[in-house]
């Protein structure tokens, strides 16, 4: 759906610098030629008339920019380049082994070295239908043969495109692989003869992917694709019944012309060829990598102990890393901003689009005082749109509110969801980008996570003027030295995701004397993995199905080869660390706290100074200071004997 | 590029009635609260908040539907207005938006509540069939 009001998206090319470095933005407009941009620094954000006005610092004078509207092309592929050896391919076999998941009436190719002008190259594809296809083309355009019956969904099946110029014989043919799931193999081929042989293509190959005729790729697979091959020898219907029954990383004694082991390489774009022809190959929109192969047989969950077991990749149409947008303008942060939170403000006509990012104090300075933005988090939450039959329940309601940026989410497909929205096909979504447009990290809309985190800033630029600010990938990056001079740490109000590096940089803080202010709920509660090499990019991997479906044996981190879950399961429950940990959530109406007889106790002396009220906090623009996510202390979980509970919330709503 | 969904979900949403969508099961389940003007001034005095277990189980019901043709909302201005609107069949566009503004959330979920209560059961009692925000 397009808009039909002009619009400004846009995203940075990272999330954090230090003063005197510098930051570019990427912008599209769309119904818009121009844009304005200033430079806000950010210390709450606009939710209405309970709240203090918004408004932003401006940084810097608004400047116009020519403005234009730039595509975003979502979908996962391999992209091979450059091959003379793939533009005459002679006698060959294209085979490779597949999962399809999702059909949805469009053609889904497996493989192609299609020419833009469709004018030569062959093609191997599901159609509309489901049902194998191969497309032969030349001067003449596309000659396309196909088997009648559609594949399996979920089912793993060998497919196989042979065509001999000689004999002049087309063969198309699928296996279908027993898999353990009271299904039954079986095969249906087609054979055709006088099949005229295709124009060379322009050495320019795509896998899960094919070229449309903007020369962008289009016609996205959704599912697994396992060692795909070009075999340079059409085989006969015998030899390809007995390569099916083959182990996809069994080697063939036939010559290829490229033979792709997809197995991981951690974090790694790049796909072999083994074939010794040089066709690497580059993954791109971050497919996702080290899943359940074919050959899984449920001895392990490990990919780095198993590699053969998970020698496949998980292609979706709907998969985005970054949509790649030119560079339209670039910040160099001057020495005297502190450090916080700021944003490009851009706005044009009615359109206004805030692209958020932090000034980090500079190397040779250090703060008492440090907020950790949870950007793990924000990257988790990415464009969230909730539209699960089920989320009336989990709100507590029954209109559910979207804001219009929401909405827009919704209706634009393309700058992808977050991780709480499953794939179109039903499975998770496991790699999150901070690197493309973000609708739900602006300062206004809903009053939760990055928005309350604003206000949290805010009170800290009064409290602690020379407060530092650090993300999590800094943290996951440099460890405890990131920590260096600071004396108390301040969460946001939602930090839930982190990774191991950061859990131990926490640790080595808190064991020199650190002191930690988790000013949330839900915690410390889940593993995610950082890329090693890329910013604003991690993977969250989770052992249950209900933000989409998971196999079994996805269970380690394809960026790290860490064990992923929450922490609770992984040994390091959040009540061993902060004394309370997630239980519920309350979004319908926020509650109150009592204060509990433990809040006289003199080591809490201080917590209550100037207070004697005995409710806390039964006003705001939520109904209360506790609801949103409710944390329980929980001894058996290890809250400390030696805790205090000072105050608990009460009269939750029944939702 | 980018794909929507397929003609496929359109098509077979299209060929479905609204009653095929589970209205009828939940019509049936909810019969017999049809005179329990007692849970709509419950809901209408408290949206959020500790319920009975008869309008819990009310609401639970009314949550179940499916997420195309449902009225949803929309806070047009932080925290000061918002809007309901209502899904289209494919969930990835508003098919419809009710004229009226509100001033809190209560009262547009109130507004939503009168809707399926309409739908699902029946009439609402007289005092509270007013849908003026």
């Amino acid at each position: 759906m397009k808009p039909d009001r002009p619009v400004i998206l846009a995203y940075a090319d990272r999330d954090s610098v230090k003063p005197g470095e510098s930051i570019g933005f990427a912008v599209s407009c769309i119904k818009l030629d121009s844009f304005e941009c200033d430079f806000v620094r950010l210390l709450g954000c606009d939710a209405g008339p309970e709240m203090p006005p918004f408004e932003p610092s401006v940084m810097t004078e608004g400047k116009r920019y020519p403005g234009r509207e730039q595509p975003i092309r979502a979908g996962s592929y391999i992209e091979v380049e450059g091959s003379r050896r793939l533009t005459d391919l002679g006698p060959i076999m294209i085979c490779g082994t597949i999962f399809p998941t999702l059909v949805n009436g469009q053609s889904r190719c497996l493989l192609s070295t299609l020419t833009a002008d469709g004018r030569g190259g062959v093609a191997l594809r599901l159609d509309a239908e489901g049902c194998l296809t191969a497309i032969l083309a030349d001067a003449n355009g596309a000659r396309v043969y196909r088997l009648d019956r559609p594949l399996s969904l979920r089912r793993w099946s060998f497919v196989v495109l042979s065509y001999d110029p000689e004999r002049r014989r087309l063969l198309l043919a699928v296996h279908r692989l027993a898999s353990g799931m009271h299904d039954h193999a079986g095969a249906s081929w087609l054979t055709v003869d006088d099949v005229s042989p295709p124009a060379g293509g322009d050495g320019h190959l795509l896998i899960a992917a094919e070229r449309g005729g903007d020369g962008f790729p289009c016609h996205h697979f959704n599912g697994k694709i396992e060692r795909p091959r070009i075999l340079a020898a059409a085989l006969s219907l015998d030899q390809i019944k007995n390569l099916a029954a083959c182990k996809p990383n069994e080697p063939v004694s036939w010559p290829c012309v490229a033979d792709w082991d997809l197995a991981n390489e951690p974090a790694s774009d790049v796909v072999r060829d083994l074939s010794g022809s040089g066709h690497d190959g580059l993954c791109n929109n971050q497919p996702a990598r080290a899943v359940q192969g074919s050959n899984w047989d449920g001895s392990t969950l490990d990919w780095r102990s198993a590699p053969e077991q998970y020698a496949a990749i998980y292609f979706h149409h709907d998969d985005i890393e970054s949509p790649g947008w030119q560079e339209n303008l670039r910040l160099k942060v001057p020495h005297e901003w502190p450090s916080g939170c700021y944003a490009a403000r851009l706005k044009g006509d009615d359109a206004e689009f805030y692209v958020p990012f932090y000034v980090r104090q500079p190397a040779n300075a250090s703060s008492d005082v440090t907020f950790l933005a949870p950007t793990a988090t924000y990257a988790a939450y990415v464009n969230m749109v909730s539209q699960q039959q089920r989320i009336e329940y989990g709100l507590g309601c029954l209109g559910v509110t979207y804001t219009p940026l929401d909405l827009l989410a919704v209706g634009l497909p393309g700058p992808g969801r977050s991780l709480y929205d499953p794939h179109e096909d039903g499975s998770g979504r496991w790699i999150g980008s901070l690197r493309r447009p973000v609708l739900n990290r602006q300062p206004g809309g809903w009053l939760w996570n990055f928005q309350i985190d604003l206000c949290i800033l805010g009170w800290l630029a009064k409290a602690a003027p020379d407060h530092n600010v650090l993300t999590d990938e800094e943290l996951d990056r440099e460890g405890l030295a990131a920590l260096e001079g600071c004396r108390v740490l301040v969460t946001g109000s939602h930090p839930e995701y982190w990774s191991q590096p950061m859990l131990q940089a926490l640790d080595g803080f808190l064991a020199r004397g650190g002191r930690l202010m988790y000013l949330g709920g839900n915690g410390f509660y889940h593993t995610i993995d950082f890329h090693p090499q890329k910013h604003g990019l991690v993977e969250l991997r989770r052992r249950t199905s209900k933000m989409g479906r998971v196999d079994a044996g996805d269970a380690y981190s394809s960026f790290t080869g860490r064990l992923c879950g929450a922490w609770k399961d992984l040994g390091r429950p959040e009540q061993s660390l902060v004394g309370v940990g997630y239980r519920t959530e309350a979004f319908d109406r926020s509650s109150y706290y009592r204060r509990l007889p433990a809040g006289d106790n003199p080591r809490a002396r201080f917590i209550f100074e100037g207070i004697t009220e005995s409710i806390i906090g039964e006003f705001g623009v939520l109904g209360g200071a506790a609801g949103l996510e409710l944390d329980v202390a929980e001894q058996g979980l290890g809250t400390p004997r030696h805790a205090l509970v000072v105050a608990a919330s009460e009269g939750h709503s029944s939702s | 590029m980018t794909e929507g969904p397929g003609a496929e979900f359109s098509k077979s949403w299209v060929e479905r009635s609204v009653e095929d969508a589970g209205t009828a099961a939940v019509r049936a389940a909810l019969a017999a609260f049809a005179e329990r003007f007692d849970l709509v001034r419950e809901f209408l005095d408290a949206p959020f908040g500790r319920h009975s277990a008869d309008l819990r189980f009310v609401l639970d019901v009314m949550r179940s539907q499916p997420t195309a043709g449902k009225w949803f909302t929309i806070m047009t201005k932080p925290y000061s207005e918002w809007r309901a609107a209502r899904w289209s069949p494919d969930g990835l566009d508003i098919a419809e938006m009710a004229p009226a503004c509100f001033q809190t959330r209560e009262d547009v979920e109130r507004w939503v509540f009168k809707q399926r209560w309409r739908h699902l059961i029946g009439a609402l009692p007289l005092q509270e069939s007013d849908d003026e925000a």
